[in-house]
């Protein structure tokens, strides 16, 4: 302590200055902030020694309170730092789904015999033709070929438009099976970004030659089988395996049914037990069928007397909608219904969704082994009557809620009364939008003038006063390939299509032969659907499921 | 009391002037401290420094509380922690060496002067004051025939800057006290009146204030005159004790929270009901004659600064 001018005693300035520099043991501290606390005089001298070293006092203050690198706050920043590239990785994963989620649409149409036709009811058969274009099935996918006739359709019917219309969402991405010929008589229709026939009034012969080139060597199809379906109380004829290429409209009537091009590409698998009778064997079909991994929608059209049964399938690329599943593995299977989404991994998990793709649920193993493979299983049939002439019934059984179909039915009628051939249509994308604005040029083969015409709002266009005759339909659009198709126009009937365009760029071109764009007016339409999935083990044993959860042996 | 000396006799050190042993310290250890502490430089021997760090660690108790003896580890472990270079500098200017002062001016006359600008206010008063201390370290002083500087009490736990400015605010302090000692008395205040008789409970209160204030730890004590009586800002409070002023906001309502609840028990020992100690805790302070000066502190002075505003309105 120190005796200064103040009274009593003090701490010397050696103390104090220690005390300011919090240099002083924890006793002597003690005594000296409870002499401050009494003594006003020592409490000024603190003070005016601290203010009258402020730069100082800013070196101590942020010295004092410098914290470990490792505490505090510091450690919220790795998790901070993880927590934003989770939310990166999980965005970058929500991107990458939604790109790999573009589909691939692929619609075909086949040609098969009708189901169950009485013998009796059968005209003459036309011969099969067998001509396949195969040179025109060239390394760029699957081609089809489709070589059907027709017969002129009877006078008092003449404006019976057959619409058949076969839009498959394509939900497969393995190639397809195609089912075993020759048995399986059936003429794909379209491939990628295939035109689908629709209302086209029974004419007189016409060769229809659909060879299909598909820019994406998937090719799924529909099954447009030739053969009379009748209605309940017509006669049927029973289509022989043979005529199953073909679309087989009775006396007077001319068949004209798109046959399938041996389709090269693809292998194979192993063909289905015979079925000569389609009508009795349609196990056969369905085996087809699983085997293709397809959804299946068939038409019967039946027009007056002369039943004409098109069958169309829907099948499905489900690799490309099921970029990702929650075990991110790598999908080697994968199939869809139109509602549900059932695929297998690489790790054998099988995941089902209900929502397109958007989630997933593990499905609990029922069987034994690995899955291999998914599919579809056999369709149940359902029959829906259609009255009246197919061109005014837009059908909705060809929009089958089920099995999202988005074929699109024409009818010309509106068209007919302006004179020459007419011809509409509407032009969508895979995903089944319209797209307007597409450049659609009609040319008649051999001119060198040509008619262009450019689709509206809704992705229609339409085109009248021509003369009858084939001519080329070019259809352009940006940002999808061109499709080129050969129609056969004919002034008393309109005809209409729909032309799904597939994305890629404008040189890229699909080319779609058909020698006659008229098919015989339905009458009756019957659907397909699917009932179910089937999954198969690495040890070949199949495993059935109506609704993708609950399953059971074969 | 009121002498004019600034120099406490008692806090003088000293030094040995023996030269043939190191006080006590072992000669390795005062050769290392030596060598630290850069002795050379200010003209210090070994055995002066060791001399000094003796001298020191003696008034000290090596940083030990009183009553305890430090052995030969806990010596050196508190010669080490002192600023050894600051004190050999402060101890060879206070012994007159001519190196030791260079260095001293070299190094510390801008700070000083600059120092007593900030406290005086004024850049006439400062080197004034400066130059004052300076002689003042220099050893103008003698006593018994002998020169004695204030730097021979520099231990070396805190800076020699601070001990300068402490110093030099010590000597600012004890100018400004003789100045006001030195006015007329006509203008002095006048005494404060004799306390009139109180109520009871007023009595009361006030007793249980005083009861309460002494029972506080002295940083709190520190705090509350600090903080109520000198007016200091809350930054300035913790500055001095280095911690944010935020924590000193919150120890001050933490604080002045506990002392109404202390004073409410003190009241409720007193004899009071809860309801009549709250109503007395509601009195209008106005009303309550207590010096809280005279509870918080000993001295009834002023402080400097209230001395400083009142030579100011006069």
């Amino acid at each position: 302590m120190n005796e200064t001018l103040q009274s009593g005693l003090h701490p010397d300035a050696d103390q104090l200055a220690a005390f300011a520099e919090q240099a002083l043991p924890a006793n002597e501290r003690e005594q000296t902030l409870a002499h401050l606390a009494v003594c006003g005089d020592c409490r000024q001298i603190v003070f005016l020694a601290q203010a009258a070293a402020p730069e100082e006092v800013a070196q101590i203050v942020p010295a004092t309170t410098r914290r470990p690198w490792f505490s505090g706050w510091n450690l919220l920043w790795p998790a901070v730092a993880a927590l934003a590239g989770i939310v990166g990785f999980s965005i970058y994963l929500g991107r990458a789904r939604v790109v790999t989620r573009t589909p691939q649409d692929v619609t075909t149409a086949e040609v098969s015999t009708p189901q169950a036709p009485p013998a009796a009811a059968m005209p003459k058969p036309i011969a099969p033709t067998g001509d396949i274009p195969a040179a025109k099935a060239k390394n760029q996918g699957i081609r089809g070929g489709m070589d059907a006739r027709t017969s002129p359709p009877k006078p008092a019917q003449p404006a019976a438009d057959a619409a058949v219309l076969a839009e498959d969402k394509a939900i497969s991405a393995a190639p397809p099976k195609l089912p075993a010929q020759p048995q399986a008589a059936s003429a794909r229709a379209a491939a990628a970004g295939g035109i689908v026939v629709d209302g086209a009034p029974p004419t007189v012969d016409g060769a229809a030659k659909l060879p299909i080139t598909g820019r994406s060597p998937v090719v799924l199809g529909g099954q447009v089988m030739g053969a009379a379906a009748a209605a309940p109380g017509t006669t049927q004829q029973p289509a022989p395996q043979q005529f199953r290429n073909y679309v087989a409209v009775p006396k007077p009537a001319t068949a004209t049914a798109p046959t399938l091009a041996a389709a090269p590409p693809p292998p194979p698998p192993p063909a289905p037990a015979a079925a000569p009778q389609f009508a009795q064997n349609q196990s056969l079909q369905n085996d087809q069928l699983r085997q293709t991994g397809q959804v299946s929608t068939t038409v019967n059209v039946e027009a007056n007397a002369a039943p004409v049964q098109l069958d169309t399938t829907t099948s499905a690329t489900l690799s490309s909608l099921v970029p990702v599943l929650p075990s991110h593995l790598e999908t080697i299977s994968s199939t869809s219904n139109g509602s549900d989404l059932l695929a297998v991994d690489s790790g054998g998990s099988v995941f089902l969704s209900h929502d397109d793709g958007k989630h997933w649920k593990g499905v609990s193993e029922a069987w034994a082994g690995r899955p291999v493979k998914v599919e579809l299983a056999a369709p149940a049939t359902t029959d829906r009557r259609v009255n009246g002439l197919f061109k005014k019934t837009a059908p909705p059984a060809s929009q089958d809620a089920d099995s999202n179909a988005s074929a699109t039915v024409m009818t010309g009628e509106s068209l007919a009364a302006n004179g020459g051939a007419q011809l509409h249509g509407v032009v969508t994308d895979p995903g089944g939008a319209s797209i307007p604005g597409a450049q659609v040029r009609i040319q008649a083969v051999g001119a060198t003038s040509a008619t262009t015409v450019r689709t509206d709002a809704a992705g229609r266009f339409q085109s009248a006063g021509m003369p009858s005759g084939k001519y080329e339909v070019t259809i352009t659009a940006t940002g999808f390939s061109t499709l080129v198709r050969a129609v056969e126009l004919d002034a008393r009937t309109p005809m209409g299509f729909t032309a799904v365009l597939p994305v890629g760029a404008a040189a890229e071109t699909v080319t779609v032969e058909s020698a006659a764009g008229t098919i015989a007016a339905p009458k009756k339409a019957k659907t397909q659907k699917t009932s179910g999935f089937q999954l198969t083990t690495d040890t070949g044993v199949v495993w059935v499921s109506s609704d993708g959860r609950n399953w059971k042996r074969r | 009391v009121d002498t004019a000396s600034s120099q406490p006799e008692e806090l003088t050190l000293t030094l040995p002037v023996a030269a043939g042993s190191s006080a006590g310290i072992a000669t390795e250890l005062a050769e290392s401290l030596w060598v630290a502490a850069d002795g050379a430089s200010c003209e210090l021997t070994r055995d002066e420094l060791a001399a000094a760090l003796s001298g020191v660690g003696a008034k000290l108790n090596y940083g030990l509380p009183p009553g305890m003896h430090a052995d030969a580890a806990q010596k050196a472990a508190f010669y080490r922690a002192l600023r050894l270079a600051e004190l050999a500098l402060a101890q060879g200017c206070a012994l007159g060496r001519d190196r030791a002062w260079q260095k001293f001016l070299e190094l510390y006359r801008s700070g000083l002067t600059q120092a007593a600008i900030a406290i005086t206010g004024s850049a006439t008063l400062g080197h004034d004051l400066a130059d004052s201390l300076y002689g003042e370290l220099f050893g103008l002083t003698e006593r018994d025939g002998a020169r004695r500087s204030p730097l021979a009490t520099y231990s070396g736990r805190g800076s020699l800057l601070g001990w300068l400015r402490t110093t030099l605010a010590q000597r600012h302090v004890d100018h400004h006290r003789k100045t006001y000692r030195e006015t007329p008395l006509d203008t002095m205040d006048a005494p404060a009146p004799v306390a009139e008789a109180v109520a009871p409970e007023l009595d009361k209160l006030g007793t249980a204030v005083a009861r309460t204030l002494a029972n506080l730890p002295a940083e709190e004590r520190f705090l509350l005159a600090a903080y109520f009586l000198d007016q200091r800002t809350l930054k300035e409070i913790g500055l001095l004790l280095k911690v944010h002023e935020a924590t000193i906001s919150r120890r001050l309502q933490r604080l002045t929270s506990d002392v109404r609840k202390q004073l409410l028990r003190n009241l409720q020992s007193g004899g009071l009901s809860r309801r009549a100690a709250e109503e007395a805790l509601g009195t209008d302070p106005r009303d309550i004659e207590i010096n809280l000066r005279s509870l918080l502190q000993s001295s009834q002075s002023r402080t400097f600064s209230e001395q400083k505003e009142a030579g100011a309105r006069r």
